[in-house]
């Protein structure tokens, strides 16, 4: 499997900048359409639910956004 | 028993703070930035440094307690600034590497070819860090005093902290900071877990049921109300993000490690290690269920554990506000040392050599913590607004380093300076009249009550900024990209 940004640079781009922004746009324009107590989530009151699940698919799109990073395979070719 | 649990790991980060210096040369880069050469933990735990300090067993805690959902804005900010400093980080360690740069003025007067400018960043970091650094030496004391049940004085446990501060700093530099970073972080997401379970459950039989039973008791604190409605939160989270990386130290941190890659592989780690402050405001909520009413809600966590569990416990507790305080204040101290030698001192005649600027660093770390200590025990009722203003100011730097980053052509010193000043007048006056923009301005709608001041200061300076950058005359060199 090859996704490397060699192939596909700009379609690669998109993707990675849309990865970092969706959670960020989540979290700054949810709590205006979402300011809600119900229902309750995991034990959470809805709002606190959003913003911490957020806070996971962050973490796991910025893994994604790394791992499509083209920059990623000269890693180890810095000085020490 | 408490008592003996806190001088054990006081004894414990000493200890760690002053083996970290163990067969080291020290000079001003490696004393003040570890010589470039921190791993990915290392520096993760410094940037974390940032996320657990003796804020969160006191504001952020006390926050949930008094505000309810409002609280969540700080996991909601940590998420923003990682993603930004994916992007950001990298370009800013690599200019410095490139530069051989230290401080974070080093840095501005570098970008922006301007000493006056380095002058200017280096005074505005030393104003904005001083009441941070007093309020992690307040919030030490405030911690050691009732996890101790007064056996230890807050006033006495400031004193023996500084002195340890002042002691590892001196011979260890951020090393200490480092090696004590690892020992924090054990022992207080080891707590923040325990007793973001254990209070709901003592409280309210668990999490669930505590938050149902709120919902019935105090409903108002389960989403967001005006004046910190949606748009209070909005804004404040961007303008928490854009200023996180801003501070002094962040540039420390940044230019600590040992290479790029490191902030990247970080930002993907960092979301989920913000998460664990829900075990903070767990506590918080929970404080509501065992020792309701609290004149001071900041007191809510210490309070509801002293009230439920055993003297050891209370010690362990005692002991992670101590090291909640002595890494990032550690990390202040270093800093704001370095940027005194460096970019005030070594511009004077007779303190122009790299070894004469590091004596004067480390000599200044004892008045400078000796002004913390002082404020912490005697000026305790203006440092949350000091540390507020700090911030706000802080921020402004943001549009100056974003453009140098995103622009070709060389934003020139002045257009930075309108930028700063401008934005900086904004905050001032906002602060020292108590309003806020809506108030100030009658004619905006009412509907933007809750808009966050810094974001009025943020518009006003990037509008001078580019103002004056469109009016002064272009220099033909291109920046170097970065």
């Amino acid at each position: 499997m090859n996704f490397s940004g060699e192939h596909h640079p700009r379609l690669i781009t998109t993707v990675r900048a849309a990865l970092a922004l969706i959670p960020v746009i989540a979290l700054l324009v949810g709590p205006f359409f979402l300011n809600r107590t119900r229902p309750f989530i995991l034990g959470l009151p809805f709002l606190m639910f959003w913003i911490s699940a957020w806070a996971v698919i962050a973490a796991a799109a910025m893994g994604g956004v790394y791992w499509l990073d083209p920059r990623r395979k000269t890693h180890g070719k810095d000085r020490d | 028993m408490a008592l003996t649990v806190v001088l054990l790991v006081f004894a414990l980060a000493m200890g760690l703070g002053l083996a970290a210096r163990r067969g080291r040369q020290m000079d001003l880069e490696q004393w003040t930035i570890g010589r470039r050469g921190f791993g990915s933990i290392l520096v993760f735990l410094l940037m974390a440094g940032e996320i657990y300090t003796t804020f969160t067993f006191l504001g952020a805690s006390g926050y949930a307690y008094g505000r309810g959902a409002p609280a969540f804005y700080i996991i909601a900010y940590g998420v923003v600034a990682y993603a930004l400093g994916y992007w950001f980080l990298p370009r800013v360690w690599r200019y410095a590497n490139d530069h051989g740069l230290i401080t974070q003025a080093d840095f501005f007067a570098h970008r922006f070819d301007s000493r006056g400018l380095g002058i200017a960043v280096g005074l505005i970091g030393v104003v904005a860090m001083l009441p941070y650094l007093a309020l992690q030496l307040e919030g030490l004391g405030l911690i050691v005093q009732i996890t101790t049940q007064n056996a230890v004085g807050s006033t006495t446990a400031i004193v023996i902290g500084t002195i340890g501060l002042v002691f590892y700093v001196v011979i260890s530099g951020i090393h200490a900071s480092a090696w004590t970073a690892v020992a924090k972080d054990i022992l207080v997401l080891g707590l923040a877990v325990f007793l973001g379970l254990y209070l709901p459950y003592h409280a309210y039989g668990g999490i669930g049921d505590m938050f149902h039973k709120l919902a019935v008791e105090f409903p108002h604190l389960l989403n967001l109300h005006d004046p910190q409605g949606p748009l209070w939160f909005s804004t404040t989270v961007l303008v928490s993000a854009l200023g996180f990386w801003m501070w002094p130290h962040a540039f420390a941190y940044t230019f600590s490690a040992r290479d790029e890659h490191i902030f990247r592989r970080n930002a993907i780690y960092l979301p989920l290690y913000q998460l664990l402050l829900l075990f903070i405001f767990f506590a918080g909520f929970a404080a509501l269920g065992i020792v309701p009413g609290l004149s001071k809600p900041d007191l809510a966590l210490l309070a509801a554990s002293a009230s439920t569990l055993p003297g050891w416990v209370l010690g362990l507790i005692g002991g992670a506000g101590l090291l909640a305080a002595l890494v990032p204040g550690s990390l202040l101290l270093i800093v704001t040392a370095a940027l005194l030698a460096k970019n005030g001192l070594a511009l004077l005649p007779g303190f122009d050599t790299e070894q004469r600027t590091h004596l004067a660093a480390r000599i200044l770390v004892l008045p400078i913590a000796i002004g913390a200590a002082a404020f912490a025990i005697f000026g305790n009722t203006g440092i949350v607004g000091l540390l507020l203003l700090g911030y706000s100011y802080i921020s402004q730097l943001f549009p100056a380093l974003a453009f140098s980053f995103l622009s070709r052509r060389r934003v020139g010193s002045a257009a930075v300076y309108a930028g700063l000043a401008s934005g900086a007048l904004v905050v001032t006056i906002l602060t020292l009249t108590h309003k806020h923009v809506v108030t100030l301005l009658p004619f905006l709608p009412r509907a933007l009550t809750g808009l966050n001041d810094g974001i009025a200061a943020l518009v006003v300076n990037i509008a001078m900024l580019l103002l004056v950058h469109a009016f002064t005359v272009r220099r033909p060199e291109p920046l170097p990209q970065v």
